[in-house]
This record gives C-alpha cells, sequence and structure tokens, in this order.
C-alpha cells in the first residue's frame, strides 16, 4: 500500500512549518532569559 | 558527483573562521569557569532558552543529518517517520530529568546513580555499556566530520577529520560545559534554518507533487507504508533511541545542569523540537531518484542532492548545517564522557580526596585524551555510519529497564540490573548479526526488560532513596 500524494505533502509541509518555528521559539525563550537575567 | 561542489580552498577558509570563533567563544566563556562544578556542569545554573537549545542541538547529530536520508533511501517514508520516533526519547526523559534533579541534586552523573542505586557489579557492567556507545558515537562523529570534507571539498578524509575533531576538543577544553551548551544553541539555530531552507528550496522548484508521482512510478517502495523490514525499523529506532538517552551521561549532566525547575520544560521542548527535523533532512534525500542523483556512499545522499540543486550556495549550507550538528554532539560527548571518568572513576575510585583544582586539570586531560583515542580510532574508516550506528544500539537498549526501574521503582536489585544489561547486550548482538542491524535494540530491550520482571517478581529487596543523597552530600563535603 503506497502513501497517498496528499498525506506525502501534509507530512512533509507540517514537518517544515515545525521546523521553522523552533528558531523563533528559541530566540523568544533566549530574549526572555537575557531580560529576566536567568540565562545562565 | 564527479567534480565537488566547493573548492578545497572554500572548505579550508570556511572551517577555520569556523575553528576559530567557535575556539575564541569556548576561551571567552571558559573564563567564567571558578570549580570544578562551573566546569563540568555549568554551575547547576543554565536557563530555560540553553537547556532546551542545547537538548534539541546534541540530538540533532550527524546521524540526522547524513544517516536520516540514508535511511530514507533505504527504507522510504518509514525511514524519516522511524527516526522522527526518536524523539521520544528526549520527550521521555522529561520526567526522567526532573526526578534526576529531585534524587540527585548535587550529583554529578548517570555512573554516580547505577553505583549507588544497584551496587559495583551493575557500575562496571553499565560503565562497559557507557563507553563502548560513547566511543561508537564519537568515532561515528570523527568519521562524518572526515566524510563529510572529503565528499564537498575534496579534502583528504585524514585532514578533515583531524580538523573537526582539534576544533571541538579546543573549544571544550576551554569552556566546559558552558561552552558546549552556549555554541549548542547557536548550532541549534543554524541546524534548523539550514535544513529547512534546503527542504523548501527542493518544494518551491520540484515540487512535491512531481517527486511523489517519480517516486510512484520509478520507485514505489520508498512509498510503501507497509515496508515490513522498515517498521521492523521504526520500533527498533524508538527503542535505541530510549536506550541513548535514558542511559547517556550526556543526557544526565545536562539534567544535573539545568536549574531548578528546567530539565523537565528543556527536555519537552527539545524533543518536541526534534521531532520533525529528520523528516525534513529525509524528505530531501526522496528527491534525489527524481534528479538522478546516486552516491557512492549512501551515507552523503542529502549532502549531496542539496549541492546538487544549489550548487555552490547549497554545498556551503550543507558544510555549515552539517559542520554544527557534528560539533554540538561532539562537544557534548567530549566533555559528558569525561566528567563520568573524572567523577565515576578518578575521584572515586582513585582519587578520593582529590582537590577542585585537581578535578578539573584530571577533567581537562581526559576531554584531550579521549580526542587523541577518537582520532586513532576514525584513522581507518571502519564501517558506514549507519551501521556502526545500529551496533550501539545492542548496546543501549540494555539499559532502558534498569534506568527507568531504578529511578521509580524500589525492588529491581543490582544483581538482576547487571544481568539484564549484560544479557539485553549479548542477545542484541545476536541479533544484529543474525537477523539485522533493525533488530538489535528491540531483542536487546526485550531480553532486559524480561529479566528485569523476574527481578521485580521475585524481590524482597527496598531501596531507600535516602541512600542516594547521603553518599551524594558526604561526597560534596
Amino acid at each position: 500500500m503506497l502513501m497517498g500524494e496528499s498525506v506525502f505533502e501534509w507530512m512533509i509541509i507540517t514537518a517544515l512549518i515545525l521546523s521553522c518555528l523552533a528558531p523563533v521559539v528559541l530566540l523568544v525563550l533566549w530574549v526572555k532569559d537575557l531580560i529576566s537575567k536567568t540565562i545562565w | 558527483m564527479t567534480e565537488f561542489a566547493l573548492d578545497t580552498s572554500t572548505g579550508i577558509l570556511i572551517i577555520v573562521l569556523f575553528g576559530l570563533f567557535w575556539i575564541g567563544f569556548g576561551y571567552w566563556l571558559g573564563r567564567k569557569n571558578k570549580s570544578h562544578e562551573d566546569f563540568a556542569l555549568a554551575g547547576r545554573n543554565v536557563g530555560f532558552a540553553f537547556a532546551a537549545a542545547t537538548a534539541m542541538a546534541t540530538w540533532v547529530t550527524s546521524n540526522t543529518t547524513l544517516v536520516a536520508p540514508q535511511l530514507t533511501f533505504q527504507f522510504g517514508v518509514w525511514g524519516m517517520i522511524g527516526y522522527s520516533f526518536a524523539a521520544l526519547g528526549l520527550i521521555l526523559f522529561a520526567p526522567m530529568a526532573k526526578r534526576i534533579k529531585q534524587l540527585l541534586p548535587n550529583g554529578y552523573t548517570s555512573g554516580d546513580f547505577i553505583r549507588l542505586r544497584y551496587g559495583q557489579f551493575a557500575w562496571v557492567v553499565f560503565m562497559i555499556i557507557s563507553v563502548v556507545y560513547a566511543f561508537g558515537w564519537l568515532i561515528s562523529l570523527g568519521m562524518a566530520g572526515g566524510i563529510l570534507l572529503e565528499s564537498l571539498t575534496g579534502l583528504d578524509y585524514h585532514i578533515g577529520m583531524t580538523t573537526i575533531l582539534v576544533i571541538c576538543v579546543g573549544y571544550t577544553l576551554f569552556g566546559g560545559m558552558r561552552a558546549v551548551i552556549a555554541t549548542d544553541f547557536i548550532q541549534a539555530l543554524i541546524i534548523i534554518a539550514g535544513v529547512s531552507f534546503i527542504a523548501y528550496w527542493l518544494i518551491d522548484n520540484i515540487g512535491l507533487s512531481s517527486i511523489h508521482e517519480n517516486l510512484t512510478a520509478e520507485h514505489p517502495k520508498l512509498l510503501d507504508v507497509l515496508f515490513p523490514a522498515a517498521v521492523m525499523f521504526l520500533f527498533n529506532n524508538i527503542f535505541f533511541g530510549l536506550g541513548e538517552i535514558f542511559h547517556s551521561n550526556v543526557w544526565w549532566s545536562r539534567a544535573l545542569s539545568f536549574k531548578k525547575g528546567v530539565a523537565y520544560k528543556a527536555y519537552l521542548t527539545g524533543g518536541l523540537m526534534w521531532l520533525p527535523i529528520p523528516i525534513v533532512t529525509g524528505f530531501i534525500a526522496l528527491a534525489a531518484p527524481q534528479l538522478g542523483i546516486f552516491p557512492p556512499s549512501m551515507d552523503m545522499i542529502g549532502p549531496t542532492v542539496a549541492a546538487a540543486v544549489l550548487g555552490k550556495a547549497g554545498a556551503v549550507i550543507v558544510f555549515v548545517v552539517i559542520f554544527s550538528a557534528l560539533a554540538s554532539s561532539l562537544d557534548s560527548l567530549l566533555a559528558a564522557t569525561s566528567d563520568l571518568v573524572t567523577q565515576d572513576i578518578y575521584h572515586k575510585k582513585l582519587k578520593p580526596k582529590a582537590s577542585d583544582k585537581n578535578l578539573m586539570r584530571f577533567n581537562r586531560s581526559c576531554i584531550f585524551a579521549l580526542g587523541v583515542i577518537t582520532w586513532l580510532f576514525c584513522l581507518p574508516k571502519i564501517a558506514t555510519l549507519g551501521a556502526l550506528l545500529n551496533f550501539a544500539g545492542a548496546f543501549v537498549a540494555s539499559t532502558i529497564w534498569p534506568i527507568l526501574l531504578g529511578l521509580y521503582h524500589k525492588k529491581l536489585t543490582g544483581t538482576y540490573a547487571a544481568i539484564a544489561m549484560a544479557a539485553g547486550t549479548a542477545c542484541g548482538m545476536i541479533g544484529y548479526f543474525a537477523i539485522g542491524f533493525y533488530v538489535a535494540a528491540l531483542v536487546s530491550c526485550a531480553v532486559s526488560g524480561l529479566i528485569c520482571a523476574v527481578g521485580i517478581m521475585t524481590s524482597q529487596y527496598n531501596f531507600d532513596w535516602k541512600q542516594l543523597q547521603e553518599e551524594d552530600a558526604h561526597a560534596n563535603g
């Protein structure tokens, strides 16, 4: 049984969106830690 | 690829600039290290942003960037989905990290825990597994560095491998855990941005429909959702990932270095951020057949596709991303393994009265020695990265149940824990050679679990959790 085109597309696009969000999350957390002086 | 994507001088220039930056940064961060605790555990004060980034970046290794595309090319969609399930290791480690911080507030290593919870016999078995795994991973990373430079720039394997090792040993030596974690943060940003850009470019220029169409017509196996070996691989990879994370001091030392209340959310966030990455890197490999790319070494399928479609710019991106992925894991492993040797063997067994200064000096010597030993093992290219990686699966998966039950259950004794780890490893290796690499971790975990179950059912023993803290407090004066 082969994976359908729409499932394939959804899987790749969702993974790409989630991986694009990760640097944003990390930078927001870093700025938050920087402001609250809790980086280290 | 008959011609190299980057000329050798460009490759050397990038690596020299990178090397100078990371070593300089490590040195700058290392100035804050006043004690061995600062050096080994960043003063136990790492905040949420750095904690989440280091969890994620350390788990993105050369394997995620090189082996995930390779496995996708072998097992199709299950290759990348199976690989992404390794995120479960980080996610399930989140509550364990919280528990570790509670049980061992002043602890240093995973070996510390095994020795106090299970005694000498189990500690010896555990240390053997840990060391074999650490070297397997270190060697696979060192080899990946050499292969990467050779494939992209034509630079001799031995020179590339040596250079990457020198850079990582250099900044870890100067900065300790603080440098490892801070560089991981930057490397995490580089890795995610790089792989996302390459995948986006492929979608934009070749198209998902076109790739799917080509696979359906020419390589239907790669889209088969009922590919038996691939489904087996998925489960094997889950247990392999769990074993790697649950036992390795790389993850324990991080949990112990995070600020109070940070460990749980950092590992959870790191795991969720890591989850889509193997799918993105694996997808890059699925475009290979359509582009007519069949590299001589399957490890290089991802980088070759990226370099072929994006040209020189793509090769530079691939180079920087994989270098960051390698460095973020290599530094962590160097630091965590040297902590394990310094704390568990040197401090606890050989020199119990060693001063803080002595411990720091020994720890640094250990990082250097590990670098040299890894370099020696990397000199001959002994196996493909995937084979080397999966061989270690037989070892680490045997530790899953003893670690888990050791943290949460009072009944398992040291003898059963040791037998479970030893027998699990032995049976996993038999599975590796008799059936295939994709069952090594599965067999190892199953046998170890069975022995632990017998151990618990027949046990009258009740471990007192306070024993972990009493020794802990004593050891730290």
